[in-house]
Formats: structure tokens, sequence, C-alpha cells
């Protein structure tokens, strides 16, 4: 494959050519994030069927979590729990759901994203986040649509089926955002994609609004 | 893409496997394309660690490049319905991994503004190491000195093995500038190994 | 604090068969948040911000990168140094846009400026359209820029978008679109030149927005480097 027989470089080659050690971990998660694609892709060909105005809200499918998951993360308590850390003791999974399939009942809708400047030239457009976390005591989402702020986006619980959902009003265009759960565990989408993050390191996920 | 079948993640043998890996390749990706959730998987087998190395030489970070592999075979997913079985799937693969990289690659650009602030990494020494880790550290050096063009190129052509019209469909750029940057790679890998060996 | 009980977690991880990817998924996604800043952190984005009001820049997006590093458990260190690039980057846009530009609108430009758009684009753009808000035009700017549009290229498009009055809904379709596609393993540049026909296209049937914006002559655009006139011409009213 060497154009000039070139022994360093052929060094080189021979070097870079083995295979990786593969963390059997990580190419599961890899699966995981596929199957989540595919069952989106069940639930938009299930709400194409459904007519109105929820087929065009930001849709993302939720019955992966129903289905899929048992249990996520298992916590040891300390000795002095702290106040604030009450984490999940179940099942926890970040999805977004078309509205028409939800059924957490009536979400407070928080206008976020539109600036008084932007108001006149862009309509905000409707958009439904949804997180299952039964056993969270409060979960909020974050982003650069409320300046990060948890306070802000506060989600309605339904206890029925243990789905967290909020409705915002955001601004066309690209946005990054993630949960919090009880104040302390950062939870991003996995099943949208990972929106990098030069700052800090720690990626949220991507929701474009307005996109066809 | 929309039947109802179970999900299965967990892969089971297929039943008849062609003799001939490219027809075998070929046949996983057209039942790929139509929905099959084994036949991806398939996929992800056969690809998986070639994405991985290709993804750890461009970044130099297993998290990063683990991360971009997993984005990489999301897309592919997505986008297999649109993919046209004309055109090769390898070459199509790595310009969505190349692409992937190449986003992370600004992201770890701007990251390498911290080291203004005073952490110069030192460069290794190689007295005290094994001389073939030494070696191998030197390589991931200068590949990570290259531009990530060169880089991108070079690792396509002289480690994934891929023809300059495969590299040209997967990054964009044309057969005689492919050859350049590969060229340019190579001198530049050349001279600052045989600095290394000199020392 | 709780947790993780590793050897737990890894026994349960390897004990579920179809839920145990998603249970590895959810290690990899969480993790906890610790939103307390030391008192050097709190002294140092105090002094930012300080000198950010001093210089006529928006605080409130420095105030909120604070609270991106601490949800996301950021060290000190991490936030004082995002603080501070931000601050600059927030003070080259208002340079280049404008002491009278709005907080969104530089906001907007310190995401293009990170991205890799040039300071000479951004003054280029407010020559061109002085009266509109450059916000949404820049944040498409920003996305097309990561999606990997050459700078050049991307300019050229919200420039000619701009010109053509499209709405900020149309520049943030056609954003949308092009990370979209590059997702899709379409070349950046190739999905950009097929969107801005589809948006151009659609331009002559969709109502623009209420913008007033300068009419300026054809192309040449773009300041090149050896060439210091405004690459975007603005003719005069």
């Amino acid at each position: 494959m060497i154009e000039r027989e070139d022994e360093m470089i052929q060094r080189i080659v021979d070097e870079l050519r083995p295979m990786p050690h593969v963390n059997a971990e990580a190419k599961a998660r890899l699966l995981v994030a596929v199957a989540a694609e595919r069952e989106r892709d069940r639930e938009a060909a299930r709400n194409a069927v459904i007519p109105g105005t929820a087929r065009r809200w930001m849709v993302r499918g939720s019955a992966l979590a129903a289905a899929a998951v048992v249990a996520a993360l298992l916590l040891r308590q300390p000795s002095q729990p702290s106040s604030t850390a009450a984490i999940a003791r179940a099942s926890q999974t970040a999805t977004t759901a078309a509205a028409s399939m939800a059924p957490a009942p009536a979400p407070a809708v928080a206008q976020l994203a539109g600036t008084a400047a932007d108001a006149a030239d862009v309509a905000l457009q409707p958009v439904q986040l949804v997180f299952r976390a039964p056993t969270a005591s409060h979960v909020r989402v974050v982003g650069d649509f409320n300046a990060w702020d948890a306070q802000q986006a506060p989600m309605v619980h339904d206890t029925e089926s243990g789905l967290w959902s909020v409705n915002l009003m955001l601004r066309p265009g690209r946005h990054v955002y993630a949960f919090v759960v009880d104040d302390t565990l950062w939870v991003r989408d996995p099943r949208a994609p990972a929106a990098r993050d030069a700052d800090f390191g720690r990626p949220g996920s991507v929701l474009l609004v307005g996109r066809p | 893409m929309t039947d109802a079948r179970p999900l299965q993640l967990l892969r089971s043998e297929p039943a008849a496997a062609p003799e001939n890996p490219a027809e075998a390749r070929s046949l996983l990706v057209h039942a790929a394309k139509t929905g099959d959730v084994r036949a991806f998987a398939e996929l992800v087998d056969t690809y998986y660690a070639r994405c991985l190395r290709f993804a750890l030489h461009m970044l130099s970070d297993r998290s990063d490049a683990e991360e971009a592999v997993q984005d990489t075979f999301v897309r592919v997913y997505r986008a297999l319905p649109k993919y046209e079985e004309r055109e090769a799937f390898e070459p199509w693969l790595f310009r969505i991994l190349a692409n992937r990289c190449r986003t992370t690659g600004a992201r770890e650009r701007r990251r390498a503004e911290v080291v203004e602030f005073g952490d110069v990494p030192e460069r290794p020494a190689s007295t005290g190491h094994d001389t073939a880790i030494a070696w191998r550290e030197e390589i991931g050096m200068a590949l990570a000195t290259l531009p990530s063009e060169q880089r991108e190129a070079f690792l396509m052509r002289h480690v994934e093995d891929l023809s300059y019209e495969d590299m040209s469909n997967a990054t964009g750029a044309g057969v005689s500038a492919l050859k350049m940057r590969v060229k340019r790679a190579c001198d530049s890998l050349r001279l600052r190994l045989m600095e290394v060996m000199d020392d | 604090m709780w947790r993780l009980s590793v050897p737990v977690l890894f026994a349960a991880l390897v004990s579920l068969a179809g839920s145990r990817g998603v249970a590895a998924q959810q290690v990899a996604y969480a993790a906890s948040v610790t939103p307390e800043l030391d008192s050097a952190t709190q002294a140092a984005v105090a002094r930012e911000y300080a000198h950010a009001r001093e210089r006529g820049i928006p605080v409130e997006p420095l105030v909120a990168k604070v609270r991106e590093g601490q949800l996301k458990s950021a060290r000190g260190p991490q936030i004082r140094l995002a603080v501070t690039k931000l601050a600059a980057r927030l003070d080259s846009a208002r340079t280049a846009l404008g002491a009278s530009s709005a907080p969104e609108e530089l906001v907007a430009g310190a995401d293009a400026l990170k991205e890799g758009a040039g300071s000479a684009s951004l003054r280029d753009l407010r020559a061109l359209s002085p009266a509109r808000s450059l916000a949404a035009p820049l944040g498409t700017l920003a996305q097309l820029v990561a999606s990997g549009v050459q700078p050049h290229k991307a300019v050229e498009m919200i420039a000619e978008l701009l010109r053509r009055n499209a709405s900020s809904t149309q520049l943030a379709t056609l954003g949308n679109l092009v990370e979209g596609d590059v997702s899709s393993g379409l070349r950046p540049d190739e999905s950009a030149s097929i969107r801005m026909r589809g948006i151009e296209g659609s331009l002559g049937s969709l109502s623009g927005d209420k913008v007033t914006t300068a009419t300026v002559a054809a192309p040449p655009l773009f300041t090149h480097p050896s060439n210091p006139k405004p690459a975007v011409p603005v003719r005069k009213p």
C-alpha cells in the first residue's frame, strides 16, 4: 500500500494498524442508542396516522423506556446522607415524546426563548420534553433556552406513568439541553445527538427546532 | 424500519454466510437497510474496531473516540434508508465518521487554548521507557501534530487501506489534493521521527 | 454524598440482558451535580462580571455560563476559564457588531466566533444589515460552521439570505437542515449548497420578515486578508 518504498513510513503504519481494544460496554451503549433510534422511528410512524397539530411537535419515543429499562443507577447510601442527594433508586430514562403519545397531564407551559427583539421576527414553536423517572422527587430541564437556570423549567409529574413533562415555546434553531433530577443528577437525553462541550467536557443533547 | 418485531440487541448466527467477504458485507448492508436489526448489529461488529481505530488516531482520546463511533453508527442507522447501494459502503461510513471526528477535533483545538495558561505538557522522555512504548508515543505525538486533513488522509490511505477514489468520496476532496495531503503527512512524519531516532 | 457502588453496578449491568445496555447508558449519560462555587472562583467571576459591565458587555451570558459549569460539576478553574473566554468573545463580537448591538446578537456573535467565523465576517454582516437583529443570522452562521461548512461559504450564504430578507425561521431551518444532513453523511458544503437553493426557492413564495436590510450591490463579498476594505459593500441610501 505504500507507494514509495519507505521503511520509516512502514514502521509507522505497522504501529498504527493493530486493532484497538474494544470496550464491550461502549459497544453495548452504541447498540442501545441505535435501538432507541429504531424505537423513535416506530413512534414516529405511529404518530403519522394521528391527525392534527400534534404531529408537528418535536417527537422522541418513550416506549423504549417503558419496555426496556429495568434498573439503572444503584446507589449506596452513605453514613451521613446528604439532604440534597436523594437520587433515583430505580429506572430513569431521558426521553422526549410526542404530545399525542405522552400521558402526562397538562404540563406547564414555559415561555422561555423569545426575547423582545425576536418576538416580531420569530414564531416560537411548541416543544414538549418528556422524561421517565418514576422515583424522582423533582425533575427540571436546563438548556441554553433558559440560561441553564434549573429553577425556570420544572417538569410536571404523572404518577401513573412515571413521566415528567414540560411544554416549552422555543425559538427555531439549535438548542442544547439536559435534565436535572432532584437537583443532583445531570442526565442528557441518550436518544438525542450529543452536543459537544468545549468548556466543561460534559455534553448535553441537541434539539433542532424548526426542522421541517 | 417500522415493523413491530421486538427489539433485538443480541445477535444470532447467520444461517448461511456467503464465502466472498465483499458479497457478505454487501448483503449485510442491504439487510440492515431494509430494517434488519440483527444485520445492523453485524455491521457494527464488522466495522466497530476499524472505526474505533480511526477515531482513536484522529482524536487521541478513548472516550471521545468511543463517543464519535457511537454517534457515527447512530447516524448511519438514521441515514441507511437514504443510502444508495450503488455507492460503496465503506467510504460512506468513513465519511460520516470523519465528519464526526472533525467536529470533535475542532473542540479539541479549542481546548488546546488552555495550554496557554501554563499547563504545557512535558514531552515524555524515552529514558526509563520501554523502547517500543517510547516509539509508539512518538508516533502518536507526530501524528497529533499533523494538520487534521493530512492526518485524516494518511490514516485513510495507509491504515484503513482506502483507495484514493474512495477517500475522495469520503472526504469530498479531489484525488490530487488527497495525494498531496498524504505526501505531506509522510514527509512530516518521516522528518519528525528521524529526528527522534537521531536523538 | 451518595455514591455509585461500582461493583454492584457492574454486576447489575452484566445480569441484565436486554436492558443492560440501557443501564450502562444511564451511567454514561448521568453524572452527579454539585452546584457550589469555591470562594476563589466566586471572587474571580465577580471580577469578570464587573469588568464586563465596565466594557458594556452583557453579564447575563456570563452568569449562564457559570450556572452551566455548576450544573456540570466543573471545577473552579474550568468555570473561571470558560467565563473569561466567553467574555473575550463577547467583547470581540461587540467590537465587530457595534456598541449598540443587542445582548442576544452579541451572544450569537460570540458563538459564531467560537465556531471559527472571523470578526471581519461579523462586521461585514452588520454593514450589510445595520437595522435588522443579527441574532438569528449569526446563530445560523455558528451552526453552519460548526457543521463543517467553510466559514467563508457560510458567511456568503447568510449575507445572501439577509439581502433577500429571509426570515429568522428560514435561516434557522437552513442551519437545522444542514446539521441534519451532515449527521447523515452528506458533505457539509454540498449540503449547504443544496439547502441554500431550497431556501432561496422558497423565498419567492414565502413572505420574509418585516426587517430593514440595506440593499446592496451584487458580490464581491467578504474581506480577504490582503484586502482591508469592507467585504460586503453597502449601498448608501
